[in-house]
């Protein structure tokens, strides 16, 4: 119930967005029928597309509410007696111009013959819509193709010779990070959507520590509740990594859909399993994602959540130097973080996960601190302000300090009206302040507050089946059936 | 509206710290910036004079324990290694440089008409002042100019395995460093230490460059800058502190826009396949290359200086 809510509320925003952003063809304008020859050709002709185009037709065709109300190319099965078609279409007259003619610029706009004697701007004179592809700005660039879990797509030379085997048409900016620039970018072979995010080379910093990891980590880290990285394209003095694109992050979605930023119930349930699904997977695996906020969790059209920038992330069991003190974003630390620890673990993303929880119901978030101490003093207000009595070998932490102020524990419901009793608990287990009596990420999967979500109904029965199975080949005499095969 | 603050005054507190004035949140927020994990300066290493000649030397494979292992242990695996690995390899020569195919037109293409900087790098770990003076390093020249193209998948033109030689390329030095590998080493463990972790990561690195997928043959020309590439790569895979890139070249002796270029290399070559997620995928490639190392013993020819003295008899 809570996926499909969230989804009928989400389309209903969805005219709004076409007015926002101009450059993309608005399905009043242009139907879709138009478009699809011309992608369907494009995915047809490209040598890589093989894999690409089953993800996408499979992505969006199994919704066919999305697939009409954006004006997305869906490749179709008809693509063999596509490419004559788009060909007579890009003669006829190429349905982007129809936008790139309304482009103008400030100094048409603000023109008043009034104020001077100079001759007005003149118009812009597009003749083509496209902007630069990543092959077609530089003649340097490496490619990890292979993304894919071990199967290289083979290297087939294109007809276009210059056109490298994926290139990417750079569209819009998305946002902008503290070292990174998010695009947004169509497969020029597949027209499936991607983001881009451009991180610059200097040879201050060589190839950013962040960057390495976000790739190898989200190289190995193939899940649904973890955006997929598509590849990696070196140009002259710039990564561009590859993401499938995800439509907003979980901050944005709260301030354009929620009640003042807060989500209804049935919306927080399915979110909270997805970033718990997200979160065990990552410690299954022996990674600690350490900065979880809404703003690195991302929220595709489907109303599915999923864990993006691993850029301070690290795989832990290595024998390495002490960690650092100084992660996760200050109003999603935990405590024992705050207190100075560098012995930390999974408990710490469980942590933030909570704050997340809360912040969901009341659109505001939980502890927003200003300074550590601060924030500390935030979380004791709260929790309540340990003791060596409550948390014993407290008073170690290098931050210990013996005057914290002594406040005593204060029931969430009281500013979580709208909690009901069965997920108070959860986030009571979760908002410990000892970090090894959280709970983990796997055991708050099996929480009685996701009992009625169909989601995990259907996990359970899949698990069961897949079990099953296994039991059954058992019994027939040992026969292996090849792992992933289903 | 909801207040984040608690409502009333808990029955506990001391009227003397109970200063707390309900504050009105403003309505727009923006979360504090993302922190930098390698500002921290207590993750800096410890610097140690332990030579690699005084530690102890490396277990077999029963005893190879990973976890409880000393950097200088994990250091003198990785040296003996690539030395008998490099012995036993002798002289091959880089690829000849590629030839670079027509420019396709456009601007941004041109050196020096660079597009503005977006965005600054983060700083690296804080370094003591006393610590901070290091002495350079004079590593050969390179075969390779850094700026010499390395691939062109963009033009479309070159199959890959001639992109992979080109990039092999860059390891290359003209003559053989004076420099030995130990003393190479040390140097790097004097004035920029590195952990266990990193020490065994960049010799799976290399086990895997060099012997498994053969893009960059190990030999006496190419080992020194190997092993900083790979070191400096898992430096910044595995760990939270980071030297700056500045001191790692000069360490190193190479140009800090070349130690730039090698390191993307790196990369590259191991399309990113850089973690050990895995149990006990570092500990099974550290005892592959040791295995390599003992068979490259073996299987080495001896030096030309070694002459036998065959006693001779008479009649």
């Amino acid at each position: 119930m809570a996926l499909s809510q969230g989804l009928r509320d989400w389309r209903e925003q969805l005219p709004d967005r076409s007015k926002r952003c101009p450059a993309k063809p608005s399905s009043k304008t242009h139907p879709p029928r138009q478009h699809r020859p011309i992608f369907a050709a494009a995915a047809a002709a490209g040598p890589t597309a093989s894999v690409q185009t089953l993800q996408t037709s499979r992505g969006r065709c199994s919704d066919p509410s999305t697939s009409t109300t954006t004006a997305q190319p869906t490749p179709s099965p008809d693509a063999a007696s596509a490419p004559a078609l788009a060909l007579a279409l890009a003669h006829a007259k190429p349905p982007q111009l129809h936008i790139a003619n309304e482009l103008t610029t400030a100094s048409a706009i603000l023109f008043d013959p009034q104020h001077t004697s100079r001759p007005p701007p003149r118009k812009l004179n597009l003749t083509h819509a496209d902007t630069l592809s990543v092959a077609n700005r530089t003649d340097s660039s490496i490619s990890v193709r292979n993304l894919g879990g071990g199967q290289t797509a083979p290297f087939a030379p294109t007809m276009d010779n210059r056109r490298h085997p994926s290139s990417f048409q750079q569209l819009e900016k998305l946002g902008e990070g503290t070292y990174a620039t998010v695009f947004k970018g169509r497969n020029r072979q597949t027209g499936e959507l991607v983001a881009l995010k451009e991180i610059h080379l200097d040879s201050e910093e060589g190839t950013p520590s962040t960057a390495i990891r976000e790739i190898s980590l989200m190289k190995e880290l193939k899940h649904e509740n973890i955006v997929l990285l598509h590849d990696v394209i070196h140009t002259e003095n710039k990564l561009m990594l590859v993401f499938e694109y995800m439509d907003k992050d979980l901050k944005k979605y709260m301030d354009a859909r929620g009640d003042r930023g807060a989500l209804d119930p049935p919306t927080i349930k399915s979110f909270m399993y997805h970033l718990l699904r997200g979160i065990a997977f990552c410690h299954e695996n022996r990674v600690l994602h350490r900065d979880l906020k809404p703003q690195n969790l991302l929220i595709n059209t489907r109303g599915v959540l999923k864990l993006a920038d691993f850029g301070l992330a690290r795989a832990f069991g290595i024998p390495v130097n002490t960690f650092s003190n100084e992660v996760v974003t200050l109003w999603y630390r935990a405590p024992d973080v705050l207190l100075g620890s560098r012995t930390y673990s999974t408990s710490i993303d469980i942590w933030s996960a909570g704050c997340i929880m809360a912040e969901m119901y009341t659109g505001r978030p939980l502890f927003p601190g200003t300074t550590n101490e601060d924030q500390l003093q935030k979380i004791f207000r709260l929790m309540g302000t340990p003791s060596e009595r409550s948390w014993p070998g407290i008073s170690q932490f290098p931050e210990y300090k013996a005057n914290f102020p002594v406040y005593a524990t204060q029931d969430l419901r009281l500013i979580l009206p709208q909690i009901d009793q069965v997920g108070l608990s959860l986030l009571n287990s979760m908002l410990q302040l000892r970090p090894e009596m959280r709970i983990s990420a796997s055991a708050a999967l099996n929480h009685p507050w996701f009992n009625d979500l169909p989601q995990r109904q259907q996990h359970h029965a899949q698990a069961l089946a897949t079990a099953q199975a296994q039991a059954q080949q058992a019994q027939m005499g040992g026969y292996q059936v090849p792992q992933g095969a289903y | 509206m909801l207040q984040v603050c608690h409502p009333t005054p808990p029955a506990t507190v001391l009227p003397g710290h109970f200063v707390a004035p309900v504050r009105r949140i403003p309505k727009v927020m923006n979360p504090p910036s993302a922190p930098n994990p390698a500002g921290d300066v207590g993750v800096l290493p410890e610097f140690s004079s332990l030579s690699i000649r005084d530690a102890p030397s490396p277990p077999g494979e029963e005893e190879l324990h990973i976890m409880t292992m000393s950097r200088e242990t994990a250091m003198k695996i990785l040296v003996r290694s690539v030395l008998a690995l490099a012995n036993a390899a002798g002289e091959i020569p880089a690829t000849p440089p590629l030839s670079r195919p027509h420019t396709p037109s456009g601007k941004e293409n041109v050196p020096g008409t660079r597009l503005h900087r977006r965005t600054a790098s983060r700083p690296a770990t804080p370094i003591p002042a006393n610590r901070a003076q290091t002495s350079r390093t004079d590593l050969e020249q390179p075969e390779a100019h850094h700026d010499e193209p390395i691939i062109d998948i963009g033009a479309g033109a070159e199959p890959e395995w001639v992109q992979r030689a080109n990039m092999a390329r860059k390891f290359f030095s003209k003559s053989v460093p004076k420099v030995s590998l130990e003393e190479y080493c040390n140097r790097i463990q004097q004035y920029c230490p590195l952990s266990t972790g990193v020490w065994l990561a960049a010799g799976s690195y290399i086990f895997r460059l060099s012997l498994v997928e053969k893009y960059v043959p190990l030999t006496h020309r190419t080992m020194h800058r190997l092993v900083l590439a790979c070191l400096t790569t898992a430096m910044k895979t595995l760990e939270d502190h980071r030297w700056p890139q500045k001191r790692l070249a000069a360490v190193g002796g190479v140009d800090e826009m070349a130690l730039g270029r090698l390191e993307l290399c790196v990369e590259f070559l191991l399309s990113f396949d850089l973690q050990f997620l895995a149990e006990d995928r570092l500990k099974e490639s550290t005892v592959a290359l040791q295995k390599a190392g003992q068979a490259a013993v073996m299987t080495a020819k001896l030096p030309s200086a070694f002459k036998l003295n065959i006693p001779r008899t008479r009649h």
